[in-house]
């Protein structure tokens, strides 16, 4: 990635945290939202490995999964009191829009360690405005999270 | 939703409400009310709270209107700082984000349904529950279909509109009657000549009730079935028929559900699909050509019906005919293979031709002769998707269309009956007012594989625009959307040419007229709206013979128009259509049709609106200042250290499985049960700390797990525990029914269900995004996400939320435990009595089944209340026998380092808002924002400065939580208290802040 594009990058909103993140594949733009989440929670430079988990979700729409994705994170971090900082992401099938009963998979692993010291504590991310977006051969997407 | 809200689009009942109605926006059902001054209304325009209720207020079932508090803010989906009810059960309901919202027309208004009919729309008064409609999907810029919900007939308005287009065409509507223009929805007040609305070019043809005659039974498909050799040894035929029956498809009527989807199908097989019973066994196949997309329609149309296909491409041989050259091409074309004997048996009763057209073309049955002319419509417009020469231009004209022709090839020894097919096709268009110019036989024949000849006829369809007109836009074209799209562009630009030639005309005429009697031709001119040049006004005058007017030179070309008309507006067919004017109607004495369209007649509940029982908890202590203070410091040192807090704070209280079910169905009862509580603790909280309807089963696994841990934490963000002191009485009779007097030390709990309402919220809101689709309800925000109350989503919610709630519960009295433990242990060894006792405990986000007074009626609802706090009035039920007669307490934490305030609910909260008011200060400024602009170590030495101790876990989110990042919660309360839904007891100043 050249050093003018950057992964995510934070944005107001009144109650919450929220911020934008880009991908130039639709991976690239999942890891990037993760990453960004939890640079919110941690300093991630400071983070290390040791702990891997497996992840997999399935949702019905592009969005639902994204959400559903970063939302199966928060619950590992909530439970675990870990944080990650790299995403490495096996397998992403979105739902198939001609049929309203596909669901779409993301199968992941994901690396990060064990921490008390997170600065904040998200609930949950929202489904507010969640909209990925292409322009300018890249992908992006607003995320709201309630902390 | 991006249209600016200004705060001159409220109307301003009294001082301290506003009123934004539904005439604001038309996908509104009901009202908005904010309830707050000026300056707190500047606020709340001041991000996208008033959106966010403007979405919320056109969900489906919503009743009086969406109440929003002063201290609003915006949250995500649904404002913080609202309050909505929505019907329970069932009711009516309003429209979602697409679909036209025919408001108000003409009892003679044709409604354009599904299947290409219209009805008047006050013939729809007794079915229009099962209409199907034909709608605008403005996000995927296509047609879609709907259902119809609601149905409401009333005495017209005085005055009527009668919009006008360039085109000709006219529509007349009430005021309020929305079109759908390049800048969104407006009504028609709203429009003047010259701006562009959206049009549908299709008109279809009228209803008509189709005989309750059988068309095939079970003999006839026996029949078909025999004579292509097959024999019924192995069964065959009886499953054959076994299948029709199961599908509902024997006996067929004219009447069946499934005969406009037969007649489709029999129609475009006819024209460019291969029937048979193929191999030894005999076994039915239907092979469809065509493009992918459209065949991927008919695959859909009969998965309707019970039946499967496959879709693939294939490279075929292709004779390509038009009317001037016969050749042959290898194209890739898209191929639907249907097995089944059924069905094929079935098409063949219905009169079919099996095998090569070219040898056996059938002729038009009778039955389909005798149908009304909307199913007769369906069978010659799916042929012409399949078969008709598409829209386009001459050869040697940019403006002039081409004749459309239907040709089939035929087998020289069966020309007569090849001739007889069009001319039965010729007469079923005349039917629909469409002429044909004759039926053309090719001298050429064709020398086909099997070495006997063919020749190709054709039916030629008069060319004159009014005929092209009547044909694309009364038969049209079905399973074929370029070609459909095609014609319906091409019929408005006949139409537009039309008008513009009658406009020059008169316009001719007049000028002529005017010249004869000697008066200034420049009056004239100046009458009329479209614009000419001098050598038209020459010719006006000197020529003789009116010839007609010829188009101008600046009419667009046919590819010009194209593209201008359907800007934004994709292959749809619809196209923006310029109002040439609008005059009121007078006069009509009759009734207008209110009538909506969206797909299930279901109520809802909206799930991402309501988080976890978040809520605050008021204790009492007898204890004043002046005792507190020299033991201040320790307190707040012992509270901090006993209740667990912080970003993943575990609790002392760890719960196995079992444990936790019985604390999501006991809530506060288990706390008691467990020694961490009164029995007056729970008779003053609300619903007595516990919600009745609470199925732990209902809690999914992933929201156990993370709660499982958290019992008796206090967690993170805006959460709080506050030390105050009583400063000022405002009603002396509530304070002391309360047991509130002046100087007194108090202590405030704010919190909720922690990870376990989180979770449930994000399991469910993911389970509702599965399955909305089958509900049909469209979201302005996916955040509100909803489903309907009465399905098994909706109240599988209800009970997960109401365990979510009881977590709450038995969280906050497990705190208050370890609060009084707290003042114990500190006042105790210096011999100090004391008493804590609780005032009472209320949620502030939370989905409730209540009954209230709606304009007059009782109705149940779910009110959902999030951000805002119940605030019952005197008498009502479910208080506790202290409150009853001076009505339930309503706590207002403010924001840390500022005021709080205690109030009652009060007859006019029941009144005005669905029972209740504000729960807070709301945010003004973003977490982000404050943690960048205040340093939480400065602000632990300003607030300490105050006299106020301060134990934080993180500066940082201290920081988040300062008073300047918080609306002034003193206006708020005002407001609340001037509009009469709440009523000032008591103001609390903090004396000691403890958070994680």
């Amino acid at each position: 990635m050249s050093s003018f594009e950057v992964p995510f990058e934070e944005i107001p909103h009144t109650a919450d945290w929220a911020i934008r993140a880009y991908g130039r594949t639709l991976p690239e733009l999942f890891a990037n939202a993760a990453m960004g989440m939890y640079s919110l929670l941690v300093d991630l430079d400071a983070l290390g490995e040791s702990e891997r988990r497996e992840i997999e979700v399935e949702a019905a729409s592009p969005e639902g999964l994204l959400v559903a994705w970063l939302n199966e994170l928060v619950y590992h971090t909530e439970r675990e009191h870990l944080a990650f900082k790299r995403f490495e992401i096996h397998e992403l099938r979105l739902p198939d829009p001609g049929d309203p009963d596909s669901l779409g998979r993301l199968r992941a692993t994901v690396y990060g360690e064990r921490t008390r010291e997170m600065r904040k504590y998200i609930k949950a991310v929202t489904y507010h405005n969640v909209a990925i977006q292409q322009e300018d051969g890249r992908y992006w997407v607003e995320l709201v999270f309630d902390v | 939703m991006a249209r600016e809200i200004r705060k001159q689009d409220f109307r301003r009942i009294h001082a301290y409400l506003w009123e934004l109605p539904t005439s604001f926006d038309p996908r509104m059902n009901v009202p908005v009310r904010i309830y707050a001054d000026e300056e707190l209304l500047e606020d709340a325009l001041g991000d996208l709270s008033v959106h966010q209720a403007v979405n919320a207020a056109s969900l489906p079932g919503l009743v009086g209107a969406v109440v929003v508090m002063p201290d609003v803010h915006m949250g995500y989906g649904f404002p913080i700082g609202g309050v909505m009810a929505s019907r329970v059960p069932g009711g009516i309901i309003s429209p979602g984000a697409i679909g036209y919202d025919i408001n108000c027309l003409t009892g003679d208004a044709r409604i354009l349904h599904r299947f290409g009919y219209t009805r008047p729309i006050q013939e729809m008064a007794e079915e229009w529950s099962r209409a199907e409609l034909v709608c605008y999907d403005a996000r995927l810029a296509c047609l879609d279909r709907t259902p119809v919900v609601r149905f409401l007939r009333r005495p017209a308005d005085p005055v009527l509109y009668r919009v006008v287009t360039c085109s000709g065409d006219e529509i007349i509507a009430t005021g309020d009657h929305p079109f759908l223009t390049p800048a969104g929805m407006r009504p028609v007040s709203e429009l003047q000549a010259g701006d562009r609305i959206a049009f549908l070019p299709f008109e279809g043809v009228p209803y008509e009730e189709p005989p309750d005659e059988v068309i095939v039974d079970v003999p006839d498909v026996e029949r078909v079935l025999l004579e292509a050799g097959k024999d019924n040894r192995r069964g065959g035929i009886t499953k054959a028929i076994a299948g029709l029956r199961r599908r509902g498809l024997l006996p067929l009527r004219y009447t069946s559900p499934a005969l406009p989807y037969l007649l489709k199908l029999l129609g475009y097989a006819w024209g460019d699909g291969t029937a048979g019973f193929m191999r030894r066994r005999k076994e039915g196949v239907l092979v469809l050509y065509g493009k992918e997309e459209d065949l991927a329609q008919i695959l859909a149309d009969l998965n309707q019906l019970g039946y499967g296909g496959y879709l693939r491409s294939r490279r075929r041989r292709a004779l390509i005919r038009t009317p001037y050259q016969v050749y042959e091409t290898i194209g890739v074309t898209g191929e639907l293979e249907v097995n089944s004997t059924g069905l094929v048996a079935l098409l063949a009763a219905l009169g079919l031709p099996l095998g090569s057209k070219t040898d056996h073309g059938g002729r038009i049955p009778e039955w389909l002769k005798r149908a009304p002319l909307w199913q007769q419509r369906l069978f010659l417009a799916a042929l012409f998707g399949a078969e008709l020469t598409a829209p386009a231009l001459h050869s040697q004209s940019s403006v002039k269309l081409r004749r459309p022709v239907l040709s089939i090839a035929c087998a020289e020894h069966r020309l007569a009956d090849g001739y007889r097919f069009l001319a039965d096709i010729a007469e079923m268009l005349e039917r629909f007012g469409v002429r044909s110019r004759g039926i053309y036989i090719e001298r050429r024949a064709l020398l086909r594989a099997n070495g006997s000849r063919s020749r190709v006829l054709r039916l030629l369809i008069s060319g004159d625009a009014d005929n092209l007109i009547r044909l694309f836009t009364r038969v049209g074209v079905e399973y074929n959307d370029e070609r459909r799209f095609l014609s319906w562009i091409s019929a408005q630009y006949l139409k537009r040419k039309q008008a513009v030639r009658r406009a020059r005309q008169e316009l001719r005429q007049a000028i002529a007229e005017a010249h004869r009697q000697g008066q200034p031709v420049q009056a004239v001119l100046e009458a009329v709206s479209i614009s000419v040049n001098a050598r038209f006004v020459e010719r006006s005058i000197s020529e003789k013979q009116q010839g007609g007017a010829g188009l101008p030179r600046d009419f667009p070309d046919f590819m010009t128009y194209m593209k201008q008309a359907t800007e934004g507006l994709g292959r749809s067919g619809i196209v923006w259509e310029e109002i040439e004017r609008i005059e009121p109607v007078e006069g009509y004495t009759g009734d207008v049709y209110d009538f909506t369209v969206l797909h299930e007649d279901h109520n809802f509940i909206a799930n991402g609106f309501v988080v976890s029982n978040c809520g605050v908890r008021l204790l009492a202590t007898n204890l004043t200042y002046e005792q507190i203070a020299p033991h201040l410091t320790e307190l707040a040192s012992r509270i901090y250290s006993n209740c667990p807090s912080g970003v993943g704070s575990e609790g002392h209280v760890p719960l196995t499985a079992r444990q936790l079910d019985e604390v999501l169905a006991e809530g506060a009862r288990w706390a008691l049960r467990h020694g961490y509580a009164r029995p007056e603790d729970l008779e003053h909280t609300e619903e007595f700390g516990c919600m009745p309807n609470a199925d732990p089963d209902k809690a999914t696994p992933k929201a156990k797990e993370r709660g499982k841990d958290q019992l008796g934490t206090l967690g993170a963000g805006n959460h709080f525990i506050e030390v105050d002191v009583v400063d000022e009485i405002f009603d002396p009779v509530g304070a002391e029914r309360m047991g509130l007097f002046e100087g007194q030390v108090a202590v405030q709990i704010h919190c909720g269900s922690r990870g376990f309402g989180h979770q449930i919220c994000t399991d469910y809101l993911q389970r509702f995004e599965r399955v909305i689709h089958k509900y049909g309800i469209k979201l302005p925000d996916k955040e509100l996400m909803c489903a309907p109350i009465d399905s098994p989503e909706g109240q599988d919610y209800l009970k997960a939320m109401a365990c979510a709630a009881n977590f709450a519960f038995c969280n906050r009295q497990i705190l208050a435990h370890y609060i009084r433990k707290s003042f114990e242990e500190v006042l105790k060894p210096k011999g100090i009595a004391h008493d804590v006792w609780q005032v009472y405990d209320i949620a502030h986000n939370m989905g409730k089944i209540e009954t209230h007074e709606i304009d007059g009626q009782r109705m149940t609802v779910c009110v959902h209340r999030k951000g805002a706090t119940r605030a019952w009035g005197p008498g009502s039920p479910g208080l506790p026998k202290k409150y009853v007669d001076i009505g339930q307490p309503v706590l207002i934490p403010g924001s840390m380092g500022t005021a709080s305030y205690v109030l009652l609910g009060t007859p006019g909260s029941m009144a005005q808002t669905f029972g209740s008011t504000c729960h807070g200060a709301g945010r003004v400024m973003s977490r982000a924002q404050a943690k960048r602009e205040i340093r939480g170590e400065k602000l632990k030495a300003e607030l300490e400065s105050q006299g106020i101790v301060v134990r934080a876990g993180s500066m940082a989110g201290l920081a988040e939580e300062a008073p300047r990042a918080y609306k002034d919660v003193s206006r708020v309360v005002e407001v609340v208290h001037h509009a009469g839904i709440a009523k000032k007891v008591a103001r609390l100043r903090p004396i000691a802040v403890i958070k994680g």
